[in-house]
């Protein structure tokens, strides 16, 4: 198996790789579809509430009631529901991405666990909309989740309350629990993200050996190392001038690339769209690419040494794809540039547009596990049925020989 | 009840079992009466029927309606006393010597079973005389198309059945053999107690010393040849033990020593050729050489070489896949 063929076999290749015209295109499915359900919801519930109000008033909680006179009188006046637009889904999904750095501080997480949780975000929303579940609620679940996965994993008491320190003023354990069953499902229970910054640190390693003169090549290359050694040495410079350097600046010359790359890699790379787009291998190649081009494109010539047509095809286009990530890596996250006013503007409306039967995750969690009894979802008396059953096989379950037989008749 | 039966003259009932079909005596006038059959026909008479019908030759069957010619030389005393059983027993007999394949010459245990079914298919119209002309064609054709394979497996059983003699009588003879050793022991033991005991009693008489202190050096030579006697036993056991001639069982098939296990291989055997770099032992970076030398990653087993091979392998698996072109396509 080869190297390339490794990450073919992952799931972040098989599932959460796309084409950029199709990662598009499923946006817009995905938010078509969320539009659809959300309006047919309110309908439903609008349904719902005219009944109710025609007839006995029922006692319901004041909470959701004052949510449905809100809602009724936003909603009233026939006005068709106006939908979010995929592209505002995605700047509010970005946002609330990017809140995920600053919210994650506090914990001193180490950088992979900030980037799953985002990548879990961005995951999550390529199949579900923000008007189903909004990502406010979605965040800190993610966070949690990522902190388990990449095992980090910090007891949910102290999570939550370093959250609420970190700015999140309402946020429950059972608020950070709820949501994680959908999420898991959101991510078709692949919680595999393979990460950039290692793929870095293995860059540093051989280059860092090049300069050094102890690097090992590979087959294919003719050259020896201490050949390596004086044609990285006399590399030019970023900015194109000549140079000469002794291995003591070649050294310092990586580290300034290296960290340069580590930066973008902590921020623009988890931020943007990157993972979907391109491999791991390749974004770390990229942002070395932006902090140090001459280097980046020393190491893989000697990665791919230009021999026969075929492997020069190949770099050529390896190189095209690491520039146009490159490019990526350089825009930064497109929510960077949202206006504040754009996004209250979008807040706003989603408010309007949310799906209500997606809106209380605590209550339907509780819902779907057992004796949840939720107005509407499961009835007082099926649950009561079912304590009271279990009630008794427990009490018989105490007998030694079990229940008494039936008298015959 | 059957002295009952005896005096209210009903020998009718004892006459089918001893009484001779062919000339009518009974076991009560000649007790030596031996029966016997020919697999010709299965029809029984008595040893004495036999000579006098079929001392001078080849004769057609005595008994009524049964038209075969036997021959006295293949008349034998019955095994069991069922005659259908008799019958059965020889058809099998004579089945089994044409069809001796054996299981290991079969491709796959049903290839065997399906072998077996239909012999025994064979067998069975044999003894319940079903379609027998054609059986019994089907057997001839068998036997004349395969009378090598039949020989050599012939040879093959016959070897099988030698070499177990063989090692029965060497069993018993080595049975023998340590029981005689065991004999020799004990009279040569048996013997040097008297001779130990004489030498006290002359010493004793002589009168050369003290008396109690002659009878414990007795008992001490005594003992000595007797320990050494046992060592030297042992050891012999010992040896033999160690020939393999000690407890063996019958019937063991001889069967090829198994392959030593390999050792677990969690990925299913695949391994990762490296195509984009070559790992090294040792990677000189300050950040390895923290986990390279701390104490608290050591006692863990942490093996940074383990790490350097994954951050290089993420270094460049995933370089040359385009996720746009691969994704489109597929």
């Amino acid at each position: 198996m080869k190297e390339d063929d490794l990450y073919r076999a992952s799931t972040q290749y098989r599932l959460w790789s796309f084409a950029p015209e199709k990662l598009a295109a499923l946006r817009v499915n995905t938010n078509s579809i969320a539009a659809e359900r959300v309006i047919g919801a309110i309908q439903r519930a609008r349904a719902q509430r005219l009944g109710t109000a025609s007839g006995d008033a029922s006692e319901s909680e004041p909470q959701s009631q004052k949510r449905e006179s809100r809602e009724a009188s936003t909603a009233t006046g026939d006005q068709e529901t106006e939908c979010l637009t995929a592209d505002e889904e995605l700047k509010l999904v970005e946002y609330y991405s990017t809140q995920c750095v600053p919210l994650a501080k506090p914990f001193k997480f180490p950088i992979n666990v900030v980037a799953t949780a985002i990548q879990f975000m961005k995951r999550f929303y390529l199949f579900n909309s923000p008007m189903t579940y909004h990502p406010k609620q979605i965040m800190p679940s993610a966070l949690f989740l990522a902190t388990k996965t990449e095992n980090h994993h910090t007891a949910l008491k102290e999570y939550s309350t370093v959250l609420k320190g970190a700015g999140l003023k309402k946020v429950s354990p059972d608020e950070i629990l709820a949501p994680e069953f959908v999420i898991t499902q959101g991510l078709r229970f692949t919680f595999d993200v393979r990460h950039p910054h290692r793929a870095l640190k293995g860059i540093y390693m051989e280059v860092f050996s090049m300069i050094k003169g102890d690097y090992a090549p590979i087959a294919l290359d003719t050259r020896t190392a201490r050949d390596i050694q004086t044609q990285i040495l006399r590399l030019p410079a970023q900015n194109g001038a000549e140079s000469k350097s002794t291995t003591q600046e070649g050294e310092e010359r990586l580290n300034q690339a290296y960290a340069a790359a580590k930066e973008i890699l902590g921020y623009n790379a988890i931020l943007t769209d990157a993972y979907l787009l391109y491999t791991p291998s390749q974004i770390s190649f990229a942002s070395l690419l932006i902090a140090d081009e001459p280097l980046t494109s020393f190491l893989l010539s000697s990665k791919l040494p230009s021999g026969s047509d075929t492997i020069n095809e190949l770099k050529a286009k390896v190189l095209s794809t690491i520039r146009s990530c490159a490019e990526m890596l350089r825009a930064g996250p497109s929510s960077a540039n949202v206006p504040r006013e754009e996004l209250i503007r979008i807040d706003k409306k989603l408010y309007q547009c949310r799906n209500p039967e997606k809106m209380d995750l605590v209550g339907l969690n509780k819902a779907q596990k057992r004796d949840g009894a939720v107005e509407g979802v499961i009835d007082e008396a099926v649950a009561k049925k079912r304590k009271l059953e279990r009630e008794r096989t427990e009490r018989e379950g105490e007998d030694l020989f079990g229940p008494s037989l039936a008298k015959p008749s | 009840m059957s002295r009952l039966s005896l005096k209210n003259g009903a020998p009718k009932e004892i006459s089918d079992e001893d009484q001779c079909p062919v000339c009518k005596s009974s076991r009560y006038l000649n007790r030596n009466m031996r029966f016997l059959v020919n697999p010709e026909c299965y029809h029984k008479m008595c040893e004495s029927c036999v000579d006098r019908l079929f001392s001078s030759g080849p004769r057609v069957c005595p008994v009524a309606g049964c038209n075969r010619t036997l021959r006295r030389q293949r008349f034998r005393p019955q095994t069991f006393e069922d005659i259908q059983i008799e019958r059965e027993v020889d058809v099998r007999k004579r089945v089994a010597k044409v069809f001796n394949r054996r299981e290991d010459e079969f491709d796959s245990l049903l290839d065997y079973n399906n072998y077996l079914n239909e012999v025994e298919d064979l067998t069975f119209n044999l003894i319940h005389k079903i379609d027998v002309d054609a059986t019994e064609k089907k057997l001839k054709a068998y036997e004349e198309a395969n009378k090598a394979a039949i020989r050599e497996n012939e040879v093959l059983a016959s070897q099988e059945t030698q070499s177990l003699q063989a090692q029965e009588a060497a069993e018993k003879e080595h049975a023998r053999l340590r029981r005689e050793a065991a004999l020799r022991e004990a009279e040569e033991e048996r013997r040097e107690r008297a001779e130990g005991r004489l030498d006290v009693i002359n010493q004793l008489a002589r009168g050369e010393g003290n008396a109690d202190e002659i009878a414990r050096q007795g008992r001490r030579t005594l003992l000595k040849k007797s320990t050494a006697r046992r060592v030297g036993t042992g050891d012999e056991m010992d040896t033999s033990d160690s020939a393999g001639t000690g407890l063996q069982f019958k019937g063991l098939r001889r069967r090829a020593r198994p392959e030593p296990e390999k050792p677990f291989e969690p990925f299913g055997e695949v391994t990762v050729e490296h195509e984009y770099f070559v790992l090294k032992g040792h990677y000189a970076w300050d950040f390895l050489d923290t986990a390279r030398t701390s104490q608290t990653y050591r006692a863990g087993g942490y093996d940074i070489s383990e790490y350097c091979s994954r951050a290089l392998t993420d270094a460049f698996a995933g370089l040359a896949v385009f996720v746009g072109e691969e994704q489109t396509a597929t």
